[in-house]
């Protein structure tokens, strides 16, 4: 295929958007600072691939083809070729403003700029940029190669060109697209606060324990997971992050208010399954 | 607890359940006990649309429903004034140690059962529309209530396959609160045009893997149960972050949500 995807960051996020690239046939140049994090990155993306072959997901074919659609490099010049590039570096707003302003010298002049933020605004991240018309939010789902969905972010000067390019190579990566405008926490991390808020409101009020309000979600509400596992999975730092941001950006509006619960939970490391222990012990 | 489940099942004659509420209620829970060998009787003003069973049974009246029964399942949650003029009458009509099983999403047992003439056989029910399709049914208790209600309300849904859980007594139990609070966030996307109701409830069913997008899932509840539920949270706590947004008033209102535009 003649298009070329250019993915920044070879960090969690941008190792698994480059492999879900690759897989759907695209020449992928992954670029980080780092060559430990480029190298750590591909050992992920064949891990993945391997996985993806032991479990008949893909034949060995279609994981040697992947891995030969990606290229890595530490020179961000090299993104010059790419039609589309999607950012996924770290979540700070003035390392993302100084690449946007950088890529809009390097690309060319109809090449768009995607980011992977979660929680930053994608106007402000197009306004450093001479072309806010082609910068838009292509927000993937942890982890990138399983999540379906994408989260198209809208900024308020992007084009409906832009959409729609962005929404069939979402489409193309076997993903489903949603449109979302550019609001702090687009839909799912909105939308999911009172799960998390509301499970925390009732252990702190004492109406019932974490594994009581956990089996009632799932046997009750029918679903997969309680809100206290699903915490622990994330992270409970990152969970509060999210609150916060999203409770900040909305002016303190009462619904998004983080509990006190989390902010104990994370002075304490009590972080979830990554640190052994959070609601529950692991 | 299995051993009463099979001396239950050989007695067939003069087991009856009443059930009176809320519509979708209602028709949830007549198809839910007419799959015991048990008489349903449904009093309601106006014929529900009731599941088709020989032993559902409709009244407009309460004098043509048993005074004897196993159980009441009162089930309202839109309209407080109708829920106190249903209890007290059904308790007149009944003998007094019927198990009254009454729908505590917007009420405590506690604040229900000063309604009551006899409050020991009262037990709180996590009753809203969809819950059942589920296997666990969230209970609570009045200060007056006696642990033989509980054990004999626990009995029941066992018979029928449930697990119960019993939770402290507060409005909007556990996942009322949760689920209500979800549907209302999502209608504040949804009038603020962050995405289309579809993209919502995509984003909520492949995003974090939730059984039913939070828009579909209010519409299958009824709109008006959740603004019910948000309503009385707001009431019972005084905070602003049980607010139903101005979109969800509109929805229970009976403004249709597919298909048809909402103003
Ligand atoms: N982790 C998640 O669950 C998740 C989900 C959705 C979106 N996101 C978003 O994706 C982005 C990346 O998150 P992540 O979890 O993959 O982070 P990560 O820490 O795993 O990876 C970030 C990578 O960016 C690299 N980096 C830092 N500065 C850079 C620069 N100036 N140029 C190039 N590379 C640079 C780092 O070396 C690192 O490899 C963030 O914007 C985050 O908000 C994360």
């Amino acid at each position: 295929m003649a298009n070329t995807i250019g993915v920044i960051g070879a960090g969690t996020m941008g190792s698994g958007i480059a492999q879900v690239a690759a897989l759907a046939g695209y020449t992928v140049i992954l670029y980080d600072i780092e060559q430990s994090a480029i190298d750590r990155g591909m050992q992920t993306i064949y891990n993945n691939l391997s996985k993806g072959v032991e479990k008949n997901k893909l034949t060995g074919h279609d994981a040697e083809k992947a891995k030969r659609n990606i290229s890595t490099t530490l020179d961000l010049m090299r993104m010059k070729s790419a039609t589309t590039v999607i950012e996924a570096v770290i979540e700070r707003l003035d390392i993302k403003q100084g690449l946007f302003q950088r890529l809009d010298e390097i690309l060319s002049h109809e090449s768009i700029i995607a980011t992977n933020t979660s929680s930053l605004s994608i106007t402000a991240l197009g306004a450093t940029t001479k072309r806010p018309d082609r910068v838009i939010g292509m927000h993937f789902f942890n982890p990138a190669h399983i999540m379906k969905l994408v989260e198209i972010i809208k900024g308020k000067e992007t084009s409906h060109t832009t959409i729609s390019r962005i929404t069939s190579l979402a489409k193309e990566f076997g993903k489903k697209p949603v449109l979302a405008s550019d609001t702090p926490g687009f839909i799912v991390n909105r939308v999911a606060r009172p799960f998390y808020g509301e499970a925390l409101r009732l252990l702190g009020e004492g109406v019932a324990s974490v594994e009581e309000i956990d089996r009632i979600v799932k046997k009750s509400g029918g679903f997969k997971m309680g809100p206290f596992e699903l915490m622990d999975l994330i992270g409970i730092d990152v969970n509060l992050s999210v609150s916060r941001s999203v409770y900040e950006q909305y002016f303190h509006e009462a619904r998004y208010r983080p509990h006190p619960i989390q902010q104990q939970m994370v002075d304490g490391n009590l972080l979830g399954r990554k640190t052994g222990k959070g609601f529950y012990e692991y | 607890m299995g051993m009463s489940s099979k001396k239950r099942k050989t007695q067939t004659s003069n087991k009856s359940f009443l059930i009176c509420g809320d519509e979708r209620l209602i028709r949830e829970y007549a198809e839910m006990l007419s799959n015991t060998d048990a008489d349903i009787f449904v009093w309601h003003e106006h014929t529900p649309d009731l599941p088709k069973r020989k032993n559902v049974k409709y009244s407009r009246t309460l004098s043509r429903i048993p005074k004897k029964l196993i159980a009441v399942f009162e089930l309202t949650n839109t309209d407080f004034e109708k829920k106190i003029d249903r209890i007290s009458k059904i308790e007149k009509h009944c003998a007094k140690e019927t198990l009254f099983l009454s729908s505590t999403v917007c009420h405590t047992a506690t604040e229900l059962s000063t309604h009551f003439q006899n409050p020991q056989r009262l037990i709180g029910l996590a009753a809203l529309p969809t819950l059942l399709r589920n296997d666990l049914v969230e209970l609570t208790r009045a200060p007056l209530t006696h642990n033989d209600a509980l054990k004999t309300t626990s009995q029941i849904f066992f018979d029928l396959k449930k697990e119960v859980s019993l939770v402290d007594d507060r409005v909007g139990m556990v996942l009322p609160r949760i689920l209500c609070s979800l549907i209302n966030e999502s209608t504040f996307a949804l009038q603020e045009e962050v995405a289309s109701m579809e993209d919502i409830d995509t984003a909520m069913k492949y995003g974090v893997n939730y059984p039913n997008g939070p828009v579909e899932w209010g519409e299958q509840m009824g709109f008006d149960q959740v603004l019910a539920v948000m309503d009385a949270l707001r009431k019972d706590t005084g905070e602003e972050r049980y607010r139903p947004s101005p979109l969800l008033r509109k929805l229970a209102a009976g403004s249709a949500i597919r298909g048809q535009i909402f103003p």
